[in-house]
């Protein structure tokens, strides 16, 4: 019952938490669930604890520890979740975003947009320093978005999103006017982003190499050092009094600093956690959960992310998906529920569209286009000729098996590996010889420049249902970044779909761009391009002398600017 | 003749033969454990009626009962099946990387220690920088060029742990080479390869066997190893080594998902050594 309210906040587009321990106790459960809703409807001001009459401590050090290491710590490059996580920390954003999706001010006090909707002038506060001491101004806006496009930067992530971005003319020292080749109406929503976080020019004027070692911004914390593969150390930026609106406080951060802990192995992160060596652990895995929710010492904060949710993304440039017959049959053989009722302990709901609930524009029409329906498998695979079948019940056609490839990277969770074995266990029931095949990251990145895998295991955070344009247009298609992996995964090309995600970047109209989105997810999903299986979610594990941690609700990735811990 | 044949590699004593007492009862546990094992691996539908690969989501997790003896994994399936099953997959490893890896050994010690100076200085060094590198390291490069999977990880383990073979292949050939009874055979006008076969071979290989006995065990722990790295065999196949890589995610919630792979890995490394031993007292006449 608790879960099934949680969800009905999670649909309000709201914060999910699941806060506090959960007995089975019906009516507790249902305190709980109610008190949920309710911060989850507020805006979650005080969800933390119990601990909740304390007045914020100023000082001490809070140790958070993360699955995996930036490979830079600059989030232009490369942009990856680890990158944009420690992001938060040290960047500003030009503007921020709220639960609801509106358009804050931040770093930019104002913005006018032009007529034809290709120039977006940006009034700069005139009183934010970055920690190397160089002045924010519209030099500044400039250098950072240039850097952000430049090849060399190999930026898949911000520099995908801003393809149209033409220049910046400098209009006045506080004043940046920035030309996009095309109009771009989710422009403000991914600058809100901290994959597009501004940095100091003087500091990205140096080689990229050296700028990912210590990037500079104007955050509440700077970067002091990087010990590889151990941790990066953070130290308050004592003039911060920029924050974004959607914090709690205004002033330098409270935390004397952060030291931010790589501990790759869930088992180990957690358990560090309980042992009281680090304060807020993320990417809490499915299993430890329930033990979280138990344990009085700690509590959660969870919320989903926006964007294209956690899906095989099948290649439709080869047999057997090239037939949309195939694509149905495959993903209405996959019995994603059961996996979500048994490794995932029913923490993780199901999503069905492609787009993730948090999303701006997520039409829940879609969540069951494509269930779990073997007879339906069944009947589409004879319609496709699929009617052969092997010694050991693999379907064939012209004597050929029915072979589906996927690659599993080395990284992925032990959870969603096995998500993928009983994808395999319950394809077969259908007549599909679903291969797992095992490999490094680079080996499989490799694979996936070439387009050799049937099944492509990923996901795509961001706070807009633009989300779409790069994951299924075809504007896409091309090698990308620096594993030369394609945004658009399916290999999917339609000239209408095109029409439908490039019209919708046109209008700044709300209701223009439901419309548009809403055809541009019907198409996604009727041609059967991708089994989503549940929205990406950030999962905080905190020790409960952690107070007032917040996930920025642009990405949901956490902010550690209004915590404070109390020892 | 037969004073030349008392060389000590020669020596054949019989076995004394004595009652069981309880320093036996170790090698007694160990053969029955190993013929276990050979009955797991050669016709594991004795020991099981369940199917190592059929899923049961909603019965994930469960404890060891009547129904599951040794539990159920995350995704529902039957640990003991699947530890069963999992048998012929780590000793055909096992026996697999041996063989491949005493041919080796053999080959490289016959031309080293019989195909002159220059021969056995290259072989050698191929040994030096054989052993420069961990076995594991060339395993790990070894599936890195050939990919993951059974015939890789028997390659990897196979060429990886045969520096240690060679070097005792090699010292044997070199110290039989020169003994007595080889010149002898030479004197008599025997083929090399008559000689290769008859004298040097079996008492190079003798003190191999035991060796090779417990290296099975080795082996066995070095592809549980890789395959808990996540490179044998592919999923859903059942292997001990995945089977404890994927249990230790979830040991605080079902500790039977670790331990059962884990003591089976454990017991075959124990079995192999204590069979091992027994083996070479039998074979070189030691009491214990």
């Amino acid at each position: 019952m608790e879960l099934t309210i949680l969800r009905g906040a999670q649909a309000l587009g709201s914060l999910s938490m699941r806060p506090l321990h959960s007995p089975a106790l019906p009516r507790r459960a249902l305190w709980l669930a109610a008190a949920a809703l309710l911060l989850a409807t507020t805006g979650c001001r005080r969800h933390q604890s119990r601990t909740t009459a304390h007045e914020p401590v100023q000082g001490g050090t809070l140790i958070y520890a993360t699955d995996r290491e930036p490979i830079c710590l600059d989030p232009h490059v490369q942009g990856d979740m680890p990158q944009v996580f420690l992001a938060e920390q040290y960047l500003d954003s030009l503007v921020a975003m709220d639960r609801s999706g509106h358009i804050l001010p931040w770093l930019a006090t104002d913005w006018a947009v032009s007529d034809d909707g290709r120039t977006y002038t940006f009034h700069l506060r005139h009183d934010v320093t970055f920690t190397d001491g160089t002045p924010l101004t519209a030099e500044a806006v400039r250098a950072n978005l240039d850097h952000m496009v430049d090849p060399h930067t190999q930026s898949s992530t911000a520099g995908g999103y801003i393809k149209q971005y033409a220049g910046t003319d400098i209009i006045d020292t506080y004043t940046a006017a920035v030309h996009l080749k095309t109009p771009y109406a989710a422009f403000l929503e991914v600058l809100a982003q901290g994959f597009l976080g501004i940095e100091s020019p003087r500091a990205l004027a140096r080689p990229r190499d050296e700028n990912c070692q210590n990037p500079v911004g104007s955050g509440p914390f700077r970067i002091v050092r990087w010990d590889h593969q151990s941790q990066i150390v953070l130290a308050r930026n004592p003039a911060y009094h920029w924050g974004p609106p959607t914090a709690l406080h205004t002033g330098p951060a409270r935390l004397d600093g952060i030291e931010w802990r790589i501990i790759p192995e869930a088992s180990v992160r957690f358990a560090a956690l309980q042992a009281g060596e680090v304060d807020v652990i993320d990417s809490l895995p499915p299993e430890a959960e329930t033990p979280a929710q138990r344990n009085p010492d700690l509590w959660l904060l969870m919320a989903d992310r926006p964007g294209n949710p956690t899906n095989g993304t099948l290649n439709i440039k080869r047999a057997p998906f090239d037939d949309i017959r195939v694509r149905e049959a495959f993903i209405r053989s996959a019995d994603i529920d059961g996996a979500l009722a048994s490794v995932f302990f029913h923490h993780y709901r199901r999503a069905g569209s492609p787009l993730s609930p948090t999303t701006p524009f997520y039409s829940p029409a879609f969540e069951h286009h494509a269930d779990y329906d073997p007879d339906r498998a069944r009947a589409l695979l004879d319609q496709a000729g699929w009617t052969g079948r092997t010694e050991e019940g693999i379907r064939t056609r012209d004597g050929r098996p029915l072979v589906v490839h996927i690659p599993l990277k080395a990284s992925l969770s032990a959870a969603e590996r096995t998500l993928w074995e009983q994808v395999q266990a319950t394809a077969r029931a259908t007549g599909f010889d679903v291969r797992l095949e095992n490999g490094d990251d680079t080996t499989i990145l490799e694979r996936e420049g070439q387009w050799d895998y049937d099944v492509r295991i990923g996901y795509w955070n961001t706070s807009t249902a633009d989300v779409l344009r790069i994951v299924f247009s075809s504007a896409f298609l091309g090698a990308a970044g620096v594993g030369g992996h394609h945004q658009n995964e399916a290999g999917f090309s339609d000239p209408a779909f095109d029409r439908v995600v490039n019209d919708a970047l046109l209008t700044t109209d709300p209701d223009k761009r439901r419309a548009l989105y809403l055809q541009a997810q019907t198409i996604a999903a009727q041609n059967f391009l991708q089994i989503t299986t549940y929205p990406q979610s950030t999962r905080l594990a905190l020790s409960r002398a952690v107070h007032d941690v917040r996930l920025e609700p642009s990405l949901n990735v956490t902010s550690l600017y209004d915590s404070w811990v109390t020892r | 003749m037969t004073s030349l044949s008392l060389a000590p590699s020669m020596a054949r004593l019989p076995s004394r033969r004595r009652l069981p007492r309880p320093g036996q009862l170790g090698p007694v546990a160990a053969i029955l454990f190993l013929t276990l094992l050979a009955i797991a691996a050669l016709a594991p539908h004795l020991l099981t009626h369940a199917d190592p690969l059929a899923i049961a989501p909603r019965d994930a997790f469960q404890a060891p009962s009547a129904a599951h003896p040794f539990g159920t994994d995350q995704s529902g399936r039957d640990i003991l099946a699947r530890v069963v099953y999992g048998a012929r997959q780590s000793l055909a490893l096992g026996c697999g990387a041996i063989t491949l890896s005493l041919s080796i050994a053999t080959i490289l010690a016959l031309i080293g220690g019989l195909g002159g100076r220059i021969a056995e200085q290259a072989v050698r060094w191929l040994i030096d920088i054989l052993f420069a590198f961990p076995v594991l390291v060339l395993a790990l490069l070894c599936t890195a060029t050939l990919g993951s999977g059974i015939g890789p990880l028997i390659v990897a383990i196979g060429v990886g742990s045969a520096a240690g073979y060679t070097r005792m292949v090699f010292g044997q050939v070199l110290s039989v080479r020169g003994a007595g009874y080889v010149e002898a055979a030479r004197a008599l006008g025997h083929s090399p390869a008559r000689i290769v076969a008859r004298h040097i071979l079996p008492n190079a290989f003798r003190p191999l066997v035991v060796t090779a006995t417990m290296g099975i065990g080795q082996t066995v722990v070095w592809s549980a190893a890789l395959s808990f790295l996540g490179l044998g065999a592919p999923p859903p196949a059942a292997e001990w080594g995945t089977m404890l890589s994927m249990g230790r995610d979830f040991i605080a919630e079902a500790w039977w998902m670790s331990f059962f792979p884990g003591l089976a890995i454990v017991l075959t490394m124990l079995s192999t050594t204590v069979a091992g031993r027994a083996l070479q007292r039998a074979i070189e006449g030691r009491g214990p």
